[in-house]
This record gives structure tokens, C-alpha cells and sequence, in this order.
């Protein structure tokens, strides 16, 4: 057992990666092969008794796989078992094999996709399994009679890899995969009738120049238009649409300059045909349209993507429940099908699944997710549970009194729901713009055609009139916003950080007001020893009795005394209470580990030297741990939850980009005032330090401060108390490690848990402002210099449809080149 | 009467009926998913 202790201490022993998932291990180096755990050890047997150890090379390097969720793995197995139950849908097909599509996780690469097909051999009765990369998901097409999707799922799982119900909405995907064909068959029909035009473009052009007949003119002219009709009618009909719908909703759309720019160009090209002389329009059009498409397209996608990774980290948070039958029995469900009156189980480590009444068991309960209480609560029976708190200790019977919507988390899902669709949209830059944008040109085409009919005649007014309407071009306006965040969104994923409105990335360039909840967000969100009072030479009787015990308290004394020089020596006769502490019998000395109120119990005198120490410990609002030994104090622990690592410099590079700080808990006063006056005592302005704040209260705080209008209202928090601010926030940020209630809310998720992540967010968005403001200058100089000269007469219609594109392809290639998230490697 | 009327219908029948081939290909879901079958490539290599 010393043994043991030895390698799991860093100290001693160097780490190489496991060699099955790449986790750093503190066995010796001169080992072959070394493993994290005894599970990775097991996997790489399996995988080698199957001649399946290709994997190793063909998988990519420096692979680690999470082992988050590996201990709810069982549950999540268990929940296949009953596939209707879960709400997946099974086809049976006509030679009676059924067919399954199933959520995966775990897949990383190709190696993934091959270990998973090649497993489908070894299990009798399933015929194909196929990996779809894509959205990771796998289709099991099986003999009923021969197997079942859980024994796949428990064979997959010893690999690493967990199946789960495919919790995307079915219509979701559908209507995806419905939309994507739709803009590539529009793609490709825009590039057909784009390449066509121009080639007879080009002809025109030509013929322009060498001499062409009148007839051969005629022709040409009226098959390009009519190519050029046909692509505005086909794929350009998108653009007519929600321009029409915009109008029809009197809410300003980037369509709709896009659509009048697209409908004067349909004037010009039959006005052009029809007259059978003059500049052509056709060409333009067409690939007009199909440079719009395909804008359209990469936007789509990039939006999809967020959201569906955004799901599939979701997924994992999938919350099951153990429903004790009135047989006996055990049947694990969803926590959405637990109904009032239902006896349900929690072990130990397990989210409580619907609010409840304790019927049996005592244990302490983490509620700092829906409440933002650091401290664990010690419950009893009898006592009350919200659902989406954590069950620490031991064992819980719970009666069930309100499940899905109408439990407290529901409420607040609720909250959250109304906040969300309070949000007032915001107008972007682009339609604002593109919107005077429109009225400029068109007085300035109305002005162009009656200043030359005057001076000239209508003919020439007229050319030089769809002179400047073509060349006059909103299209770079109309792409670089998108295209700038799109980018953006698309570095920041690969950072893990998940945005879903990309307009959240636009507000945060000015500074204005963050709030930052406190437990989980501003500190780590558990206990750790701040101090210890005492021999160090007793610490190891304290190890000793805390290994036995799963409380987080207990957790963090183990993790604050150095185990290397522990002896290991088994504690007996142990003993705990909830809520005051434990004692046992180690080497033959009696120890005792609690609070005040445990060692009185157990007539255990405390000093009054002690306990002035212990009142300088209340004062700062640290929580404190006695150890006695041999019925005598020995000692005290001070333990606080401790500011996060990356706090101080990310509040300060935040503060100095001007930004006001205020924090908003729902924990004590007490305890928000002294990480306040901690971290002003770093150097971090801290303006404003709200504790006891319910969700609503935290609502009520946002909303008063967007109603300030002194620049845009950040949140970041990360349970569910912080939802409902999350969501009406102008950005809501929420962190790793939290609850899913505040991820649904928050339309940007931080999955690497990084607070820091938060300055390269604002550093992003100033950047993506400037970017996009860049763009529209160069759009509006180029269209400021080209329709001047239009307007002169001087443009020579070659030389507009020149021009055209290339003021296009230019704002594409300075959006691409757009520093947000810089230094992030693209695939 | 110049080839121009005949050759240029049937070059754009000719663009016209790819266009309907890559048509049918999308409707039909070939392109739903671009990564697995690039991944599969891979594994069909190495078990040669």
C-alpha cells in the first residue's frame, strides 16, 4: 500500500504518457509499456488480445483522452437497456435485423472510427457498425435475438469509448443535412449559370473589341441574360425571400440591399438585351450570386458546427436516475421520466436528479450549482433536496416531490427561457450601413440619369446610370461582418471556446461592466487548506483517517499534506458524523478530525490560545478543522475555496482594458467581501461585491445594469444560479466545470475552463470590430472612388465587370486575415 | 445559318445535364459526410 502511495505521488517519480491514453503516469521510465491506470492496462489488453494494436499507429500523437465520466460510465450503459425508454428510435428492417443510431464520445481521430468497426466481428449477432465522423455517431445494424445495444455499448465502453441516446433532435439533423444539400445544390447551380454567363461575357467582350455580327450579338446577349435570369430566380430566389420577409416584419436584413442590388441587376441585364447595345449586366449577376451562395454556405455551416459541438458537450451532462421499484428493484432511468411520489437513489458523486424529500440515509450535499453556498450542506432525513445539487458522502434515499419542470432547476430554466427571449436583436453594423448604403446609391443613380439626360441624352444617362448601379456594389458590406466573426467563431472552437451568437463578439469591443459569480467562477469551487496550525509530525495521523472518508474537506486535507512521507498504517474502529467530523483508532492512538462542536462532543478541551486562533480564522471567513490526538488538540486546519490560479492577472489585464469589475454570488456576504478585499489586495479594482444574491436577484442586478446603458453587461458564471443572468445578459460567459442549465443560457461557453479565456475573448472582439470596420472602409473607398468616376462617365464597362469581383475578393482575403484568437494553428 | 445557334444550345445541354448529374448526387445524400469516408480511405490502406 506504501508502495502504491509512492508512485501516485509526482514528487518522486518521473511521468511518461500512458501508453494506451496518453495521461501522464508516475510509474518508471525503463517500463516498456506504462499505464495511468489499471483501466487503460485493461484496455490495451483487450485491444492486443484482439490483434487490434494498429491502433496505437494509427492514432494521432499526443492523444489524451478525458477521463471525465468514466465512473457514470455504468449508468450510462444501463440506460440503453430500455432503448424506448430513453427515446431512441429502433428500426426493424425487412430481413429482421434492427437498425440504431447512437450518440459516441471519445472520437478523436481515425484511429477511433477503425477500433470501433474492427470490435464489430467480435460481437455475435451484430452485423455493422459504421462511425460517422461527421456528427459521432454510430448505426448499429443487429440481430435482436442475438444481442442488444447495451452489450455493444459495455464492450465499447471498456475501450474508451461510451454510446449514448443521440439526443440531437432527429428533425434537427434532418433538417440539417435537408439544408445542406439545399445550399450545395444551389452552390452548383449558381456556379453553372455563373461560368456560363461569363463565358459568353467574355465573348461579348471580345467581339466588342475584334467585331462581331449583329445577329451573333443579339444571340449571345439574350442566352446570357436568360442564364443569368434563370440563376436569380434559382439560387438567388434565397436572397428575394428573406428580403421580402424582412421587409414584410419591417426589421432591416443584409437581404435587403443584396435583393435590390440583385433586382437592379436583373433591370439592366433584359434592358440591356432588349436594347441590344451597350454594357451587359448578365455576367456580374450571375456571379454575384454565386459569390453571395457561397457566403451564405460557410456562414451556415460555421453556425452549425458551434451548436452541435456545443451539444455534444452538453450530452455528457445527461442526467440519469436510480428509481427504486416498489419490489425492490432498481430500474435506471432519464431524470425527465421521474414523477412525483417516485423513490429514487443517489449514491455518492452523483447529481440529485429532481427536488425531494431524504427518506433514508444522511450525507452532505454540495449546492454550490444552484445556490453558489461554498460550503457543503449536511442533510438528514427528512430534510428537502433541490434537484441538480451533488450528493457527497453517502447514500441517499430520496421521495420524489417535483421533477422536470416544475423542480426549482426547472423554474429557473424557465427564467432563463423568458430572459433569452427578452434579448432586443441587435441591428449589425452591416445592415445599418448597407442600409444607407442603398438610399446613397439610388439618389445618386436618380441624380446620375437626370444630370445626363440633360446634358446628353436618355441613352447615355441610362448607361451611365447601370454603370454605377454595378459597380456600385454592397456585397463586400454585406460579407465582411459575417465572414470577420465566422472566422473568429471558427478559431475560437479550436481553442474550445464555443460562441453561439456571434454577436456577442461585437459588443464586448467596448469596455462596460463584468460581473463574475464568485463560487466555481472566481474561485476554484472547492475546499482547499489555506493554512495549517501545528506539528507537521502529527499531519500524517490526519492522512491517515481523511484517506477513509469522501468529503471534500477530507479531500482537501489529503490533498495539502505531502503523502510521500506518510506511514501507511490502517485506521480502525472508525466513526463518522455529517456535519461535524470522524474519528478513529490509528497505530493504537485515538484521533479525532472535526469541528468545535465534534471535539466538545467527544470531550475534547480546546485552549483558549486555540481558540483565538480559530476566531482569526472566522474573520476571514475560513472554515476550520481541529485534529486531536490522543483526546489532546494537536492542531488546526484553516480551509477556504481558494481564488483561481488564473484570477488576479485576468482580472487585472481585463480592468486595464477598462472594463468594471463587480461580483455577484450567492453566497455570504461575509465570505464575497473577504475574496473581494483578497483580490484587491492584489492590485484587482473590484467596484461592486454582491452576496447573497438569488438567481432572481442576480436577473434584477443585470437588468439594471443594461438599463444604464454605460457600456455593455458581461456575466461569467457557471451553475445554475447564474443562468437566467447569463441569458439576458448583453454576453453571458459561462465556465467549465459547472452546471448544463448555465451552458443552454450562456451563448458563450468556455469548455477549457480557463478564466483567461475571457481576455482573449475581449482581445478577440477588438480585434473582429476591427476587422470588419476595416473592411468597410476599404468597401466604402472603393465604392466612393469607382461610382465617382461612374458617375463622371469615365467607367468603361469592361473594366466595372473587372472590378466587381475583385472588390469582393479582397474583403474575403482581409477578412481571412483578421487577428482574433491569433497564434491558432488552423487543421 | 452560323453553327453559333446549334453548338451553343448543346454545350450549354451538355453543362446542363452534369448539372443535373452532380444534382441528383447531392439530393441523394452522397455528399452528407465528407470526413468518414476520408478517414476510411486510411483504414482500407492498412489492412492490405
Amino acid at each position: 500500500m506504501q508502495n502504491a502511495l509512492e508512485n501516485l505521488n509526482p514528487l518522486t517519480s518521473t511521468t511518461q504518457p500512458c501508453s494506451h491514453c496518453g495521461l501522464p503516469t508516475f510509474c518508471r521510465q525503463d517500463d516498456l509499456r506504462v499505464f495511468c491506470c489499471s483501466g487503460c492496462m485493461g484496455a490495451y489488453a483487450i485491444i492486443r488480445e484482439l490483434g487490434l494494436e494498429d491502433f496505437y499507429a494509427l492514432r494521432s500523437p499526443r492523444l489524451v483522452t478525458s477521463l471525465e465520466g468514466v465512473a457514470a460510465e455504468s449508468s450510462r450503459s444501463a440506460i440503453l437497456e430500455d432503448l424506448q425508454a430513453a427515446g431512441v428510435e429502433v428500426h426493424t428492417m425487412a430481413d429482421g435485423m434492427c437498425s440504431v443510431r447512437l450518440a459516441v464520445d471519445g472520437l478523436h481521430c481515425a484511429a477511433c472510427s477503425w477500433l470501433i468497426e474492427r470490435m464489430q466481428p467480435t460481437i455475435p449477432g451484430l452485423k455493422s457498425a459504421q462511425v460517422r465522423m461527421s456528427d459521432h455517431t454510430i448505426e448499429l445494424i443487429y440481430d435482436p435475438f442475438r444481442t442488444q445495444p447495451v452489450t455493444v455499448s459495455t464492450r465499447l465502453a471498456k475501450l474508451g469509448y461510451s454510446l449514448s441516446p443521440w439526443t440531437v433532435d432527429k428533425e434537427d439533423n434532418q433538417g440539417f443535412l435537408q439544408q445542406q444539400r439545399d445550399h450545395w445544390a444551389g452552390i452548383a447551380l449558381a456556379a453553372f449559370f455563373a461560368a456560363n454567363a461569363m463565358w459568353i461575357g467574355v465573348a461579348l467582350y471580345a467581339g466588342e473589341s475584334t467585331g462581331i455580327s449583329r445577329g451573333h450579338e443579339y444571340f449571345l446577349r439574350w442566352v446570357g441574360t436568360v442564364l443569368a435570369l434563370f440563376a436569380a430566380i434559382f439560387p438567388g430566389r434565397l436572397f428575394f425571400q428573406t428580403a421580402w420577409q424582412a421587409i414584410r416584419t419591417r426589421t432591416p436584413h443584409v437581404d435587403i440591399p443584396v435583393a435590390l442590388s440583385l433586382l437592379m441587376g436583373v433591370i439592366g441585364s433584359v434592358m440591356g438585351a432588349a436594347r441590344g447595345v451597350g454594357q451587359i449586366y448578365f455576367d456580374s449577376l450571375a456571379s454575384l450570386i454565386l459569390l453571395l451562395r457561397i457566403g451564405r454556405y460557410l456562414q451556415f455551416r460555421s453556425q452549425y458546427r458551434t451548436s452541435l459541438s456545443l451539444a455534444h458537450q452538453l450530452r455528457w451532462n445527461a442526467v440519469t436516475a436510480t428509481r427504486l421499484e416498489a419490489d425492490g428493484t432498481k430500474t435506471i432511468v432519464p431524470a425527465s421520466r421521474l414523477q412525483v411520489g417516485d423513490r429514487i437513489e443517489v449514491r455518492p458523486g452523483e447529481a440529485i436528479p429532481a427536488d425531494g424529500l431524504v427518506t433514508h440515509g444522511a450525507s452532505s450535499v454540495n449546492t454550490s450549482l444552484v445556490n453558489g453556498e461554498s460550503n457543503p450542506a449536511s442533510i438528514f432525513i427528512g430534510h428537502s433536496v433541490d434537484g441538480g445539487t451533488t450528493n457527497i458522502t453517502a447514500p441517499l434515499t430520496i421521495a420524489v416531490t417535483a421533477a422536470g419542470a416544475s423542480s426549482r432547476v426547472g423554474r429557473l430554466m424557465e427564467l432563463v427561457r423568458n430572459a433569452s427571449s427578452h434579448r432586443t436583436p441587435l441591428i449589425m453594423a452591416a445592415d445599418r450601413l448597407s442600409k444607407w448604403f442603398v438610399v446613397v446609391v439610388l439618389t445618386l443613380a436618380i441624380a446620375t440619369w437626370l444630370a445626363w439626360s440633360i446634358l446628353a441624352n436618355t441613352a447615355i444617362a441610362t448607361q451611365h446610370t447601370m454603370a454605377l448601379l454595378t459597380i456600385a456594389c454592397p456585397c463586400a458590406l454585406a460579407l465582411a461582418a459575417p465572414l470577420v466573426i465566422t472566422v473568429a467563431l471558427g478559431r475560437a472552437a479550436r481553442r474550445q471556446i464555443w460562441i453561439r451568437d456571434g454577436n456577442c463578439l461585437e459588443r464586448m469591443a467596448v469596455p462596460g461592466t463584468l460581473w463574475l459569480d464568485k463560487t466555481g467562477t472566481l474561485t476554484c469551487g472547492h475546499m482547499a487548506v489555506q493554512k495549517w496550525h501545528g506539528d507537521d509530525e502529527v499531519l500524517h495521523y490526519a492522512a491517515v483517517l481523511e484517506q477513509t472518508i469522501h468529503h471534500p474537506i477530507a479531500k482537501a486535507i489529503c490533498a495539502f499534506i505531502n503523502l510521500e512521507n506518510v506511514q501507511w498504517i490502517r485506521a480502525i474502529e472508525l466513526e463518522y458524523r455529517i456535519g461535524k467530523g470522524a474519528k478513529g483508532l490509528v497505530d493504537g492512538i485515538s484521533i479525532m478530525i472535526g469541528n468545535e462542536a465534534w471535539m466538545c462532543e467527544q470531550g475534547v478541551l480546546i485552549s483558549d490560545e486555540w481558540l483565538a486562533l480559530q476566531s482569526s480564522a472566522f474573520s476571514q471567513n475560513h472554515s476550520v478543522v481541529w485534529l486531536a490526538v490522543a483526546d489532546s488538540i494537536r492542531g488546526m486546519f484553516e480551509l477556504s475555496d481558494p481564488v483561481r490560479a488564473d484570477a488576479v492577472p485576468t482580472l487585472r489585464s481585463i480592468s486595464a482594458m477598462g472594463w468594471r469589475l463587480g461580483i455577484l454570488s450567492g453566497d455570504r456576504q461575509e465570505i464575497v467581501d473577504s475574496v473581494t478585499s483578497l483580490l484587491r489586495e492584489d492590485g484587482v479594482p473590484i467596484d461592486a461585491a454582491l452576496g447573497q444574491q438569488s438567481p432572481e436577484g442576480k436577473l434584477e442586478v443585470l437588468r439594471r445594469c443594461i438599463q444604464d446603458r454605460n457600456g455593455p453587461c458581461a456575466m461569467v458564471g457557471d451553475g445554475v444560479n447564474d443562468a437566467a443572468a447569463l441569458a439576458i445578459a448583453d454576453i453571458g460567459i459561462a465556465i467549465r466545470g459547472g452546471s448544463e442549465q448555465a451552458l443552454y443560457a450562456a451563448p458563450i461557453f468556455l469548455a477549457n475552463g480557463r478564466l483567461a479565456s475571457v481576455v482573449e475573448l475581449i482581445e478577440a472582439s477588438v480585434s473582429v470590430v476591427r476587422g470588419i470596420r476595416r473592411c468597410f472602409l476599404a468597401s466604402l473607398v472603393y465604392n466612393a472612388v469607382t461610382m465617382t468616376l461612374a458617375i463622371m462617365g469615365w467607367i468603361h464597362p469592361l473594366f466595372a465587370a473587372v472590378l466587381m469581383p475583385i472588390s469582393g475578393l479582397t474583403v474575403l482575403a482581409m477578412a481571412m486575415s483578421t487577428k482574433a484568437f491569433p497564434g491558432t494553428r488552423t487543421k | 445559318m452560323s453553327v453559333l445557334y446549334i453548338a451553343l444550345p448543346v454545350a450549354l445541354l451538355l453543362g446542363g445535364s452534369a448539372l443535373l448529374a452532380c444534382w441528383v448526387c447531392i439530393r441523394s445524400g452522397q455528399y452528407d459526410d465528407l470526413e468518414t469516408p476520408s478517414v476510411k480511405l486510411l483504414n482500407d490502406e492498412l489492412k492490405q
